[in-house]
């Protein structure tokens, strides 16, 4: 029973978080003009860090003097022709496809002229903060083909991190206060978003969370590409700040093309609105069954 | 529809403490104590202390048993229906049944609380489960620092680290598994130092590599380092020196020209300065955040442990280390994957400022259970932590007095880390991790090995693990050294509660690892 209502409440909760950012006012973005960057060579890492006590995920950028942290969302990794290898004729690599095949792969050491892409929870707040270990998540991989990252064991032995094949959400340990490479590959050429989440319980207890989409584009094309691409969410996340148009134009009706989203946004709240009055049902009658057990 | 007078019971208990004595002396305990069952005898003891006579605290694990192995009785989910409070360590300590066997006894509205996960938020620390030991040792990678201006570096210089010499027992290879399985070999002694060994690194770069020596004992391993601006200009030539490696054998013993700084833990890199042009070991050891301490290289002693071996694998690509199925001590170029995710080390109260930190828990449960003895539970959880804090002091100074080379702890099962870490001892060695396992060949040779590098005086049995300590006695008998008691997961002949365990464990130590 209390498993039930725990269901429904979560449920709930999601549903009107989604309904809360279109129908809010502006969002607060500080990043929305921070710059746009394809990075396709030298050293980054993804990872956690405080920003004026709040944490969130993003990519330090070593490539320019001093490194630079950036919002996940201005930031293209770029997997150029250079890193396409052919697949070994070893059983253990078979996961990359048939021996011969071309992939694209980042690997786990550094490689001139190749993107040398890792993670870290070096951070000092992260590394002070957290308890023993960051959580990494990979809730979903949109893209032309397969993505796989693993890590080498000293004798080659392949041991895998994430594979887009596997069910979601993957998750992985990374302990605090670590800086990690790994190989990074994808089976096909093109745009690939990872929905990827970095969570961490503190000293105090308290546990901190958050999530982004990560964009690599593989081979030859335009890596700006993946910019226009949005990763559709499967589940009640917020998929980013809605088109804010409707709270300052008086009159989004004119053309039509701006009002979708509000009452869209409107239906869903409907939706959750439904949902709380069919658990307020729900919960008095289990609530009086349990009550007349008392009489 | 009836409601089961249990369940109205126990709900009751916890919102009105009278209810409490009522809803025992309805399921048969009497006086009106409040029941607690623990699973091991240890909890149940820290439970006693702070409860004293309000509580009637018992374990489902006898007096002796193996709470890793140790299946429940029907006559045990009797026990449970009966209980106000059940303690659990968790975290993988008791074997699943008995995790069961209380999760689906306990009466609905008792208190049923894992002490070790939560223990955290009353200061416990708590160290993640070692999952691979072969990996839980140093990260040792080659790196570059500084940008070499002064010379003339740019950013398309090369830094060449040569390696010239060697002195040691066996051979040395350092080398770097590329991410499709091919080897790339940058020193190999086995052939002879030439011009080939030899690893090109660009400024500013770093990379991690595989460490494998043939043979235990000290290497003495010479890297000489150039600057090559390109542009068919000679290249400059920086400096060398010498680091020094422990392998297999005690850091502690190794002499070094300078101060010796072990390292053997977290991230180091070989470094070459290119604006000091001087070779040290850049290291987080010790450290937080991106910080990182610079140990001069006659200074460093880099330790290779026994457990760090590992069997050359069947594959022409490696035949430079040796035949297939030889071992070799062997850093390995990625630590990742010594942990399990999210997994931590149960036996939290080797530590004792640990189990001060379950007793504060076990007392505010206490409270939470029956708030009319909260006085009571306070004082005697202050009294009891004072005499914790005691014999905190007691271990700590007891193994302090035993010389550092000889601090090496090896034994039946991997579950004294908390006593390591707290007081400064090194886990050289187990027969298996989980007493449930029976050791493998190559487990038994590892240990056999691990005894004579180490030439530890000592190995440790558990008398609660006797009847699995054949393996450990044989081997110490063949090596000639003796055998003592360490008390892990339950109590035994000599004691009984957890203030003695811990003071026995001490005076243990010393005794047979020789203390001053």
């Amino acid at each position: 029973m209390a498993g039930w209502t725990g269901v429904g409440l979560a449920g709930v909760a999601g549903v009107l978080a989604v309904a809360a950012a279109p129908v809010g006012l502006a969002p607060d973005d500080p990043a929305a003009d921070a710059e746009r960057v394809v990075i396709a060579e030298g050293h980054v890492d993804i990872g956690p860090r405080f920003e004026d006590g709040a944490w969130v995920l993003r990519v330090r950028d070593d490539t320019v003097d001093p490194p630079v942290w950036r919002s996940l969302d201005d930031v293209v990794l770029h997997v150029t022709d250079l890193a396409t290898v052919e697949v070994p004729e070893d059983e253990a690599f078979s996961f990359l496809g048939a021996p011969g095949d071309e992939v694209w792969l980042l690997p786990q050491a550094q490689e001139e002229g190749v993107l040398w892409p890792g993670w870290n929870t070096q951070d000092t707040e992260v590394a002070t903060r957290v308890a023993r270990e960051v959580t990494w998540s990979l809730h979903a991989v949109e893209g032309p083909g397969e993505l796989a990252l693993f890590l080498n064991g000293s004798f080659g032995e392949p041991e895998p991190v994430f594979d887009s094949r596997e069910e979601f959400p993957q998750t992985s340990g990374v302990e605090v206060n670590t800086h990690v490479h790994g190989n990074w590959a994808f089976l096909e050429p093109g745009a690939y978003l990872l929905d990827i989440e970095m969570s961490a319980r503190l000293d105090d207890g308290q546990q901190v969370s958050d999530r982004g989409t990560l964009r690599f584009f593989a081979g030859g094309g335009d890596p700006e590409a993946a910019f226009d691409t949005e990763l559709i969410r499967h589940d009640p996340e917020p998929s980013g700040p809605a088109p804010d148009a409707a709270a300052q134009d008086p009159d989004p009706g004119e053309d039509g093309s701006t009002g979708g989203p509000v009452v869209l946004a409107i239906a869903v709240g409907v939706a959750g609105l439904v949902l709380v009055a069919v658990w307020l049902w729900w919960y008095r009658r289990a609530r009086g069954r349990e009550g007349s057990g008392h009489g | 529809m009836p409601v089961p007078r249990r369940a109205v019971c126990a709900a009751a208990a916890a919102a009105l403490l009278t209810a409490t004595s009522a809803c025992a002396g309805a399921s048969g305990a009497d006086d009106g104590e409040l029941v607690v069952i623990s699973t091991t005898e240890i909890l149940a003891d820290l439970v006693a202390s702070v409860g004293g006579d309000r509580v009637s605290s018992s374990s489902l694990v006898p007096p002796g048993g193996d709470p890793h192995s140790y299946e429940p009785t029907p006559a045990d989910a009797g026990r449970v229906t009966r209980a106000d409070v059940a303690f659990t360590n968790h975290l993988l300590l008791e074997e699943q049944a008995l995790i069961r066997t209380i999760d689906n006894n306990l009466p609905e509205g008792s208190l049923n609380v894992s002490l070790a996960e939560i223990s955290e938020s009353y200061g416990a620390r708590v160290i993640p489960l070692v999952e691979n030991i072969g990996l839980d040792v140093l990260w040792l990678g080659l790196r570059v620092r500084g940008d070499g201006a002064e010379h003339g570096a740019t950013r398309t210089s090369q830094v060449e680290l040569r390696a010239t010499a060697v002195e040691g027992p066996g051979d040395l290879a350092v080398y770097l598994t590329q991410t499709l399985g091919a080897p790339e070999v940058y020193f190999d002694s086995a052939t002879g130092f030439d011009d080939t060994d030899l690893a090109v690194l660009p400024p500013a770069a770093h990379t991690h590599v595989n460490w494998a020596f043939t043979e235990p004992g000290v290497y003495r391993l010479t890297l000489e380092a150039a600057l090559d601006v390109g542009d068919d200009a000679d290249p400059v030539e920086l400096g060398a020196d010498t680091f020094t490696f422990a392998v297999g054998v005690d850091p502690h013993s190794v002499e070094v020209a300078g101060d010796a700084v072990i390292l053997d833990d977290g991230h180091t890199d070989l470094t070459v300065d290119l604006d000091t042009g001087e070779l040290y070991a850049y290291t987080d050891s010790g450290t937080t955040g991106t910080d990182q301490l610079v140990v001069p290289a006659e200074d460093a002693v880099i330790d290779v442990p026994n457990r760090a071996r590992e069997e050359v694998p069947d594959d022409d690509r490696f035949s430079f280390l040796g035949e297939p199925g030889t071992l070799v001590f062997q850093l390995p170029q990625a630590v990742l994957g010594k942990h399990v995710h999210g997994e931590i080390d149960p036996h939290l109260w080797q530590n004792v400022e640990n189990a001060a930190a379950y007793v504060q828990h076990i007392r505010d449960t206490l409270i939470e259970a029956d708030p009319d003895g909260a006085e009571t539970y306070r004082e005697r959880a202050r009294a009891y932590l004072d005499e914790l804090g005691e014999v905190d002091d007691y271990v700590r100074r007891t193994l302090a007095e035993i010389p550092e080379e000889n601090r090496q702890l090896i034994t039946t099962h991997d579950a004294f880390g908390y006593l390591a870490d707290a007081y400064d001892l090194t886990v050289a060695g187990f027969v298996v991790p989980n007493p449930a396992q029976e050791p493998s060949v190559r487990q038994v040779n590892t240990l056999t090995d691990t005894i004579r590098n180490l030439e530890v005086p000592a190995v440790f049995m558990e008398p609660n693990l006797v009847q699995r300590a054949s393996v450990l006695t044989q081997v110490a008998d063949d090596q000639d050294v003796e055998v003592c008691t360490l008390y892990g997961d339950a109590f035994g002949d000599d004691v009984d509660n957890y203030l003695d365990m811990m003071r026995h464990n001490a005076d243990e130590l010393r005794r047979c690892l020789g203390g001053a």
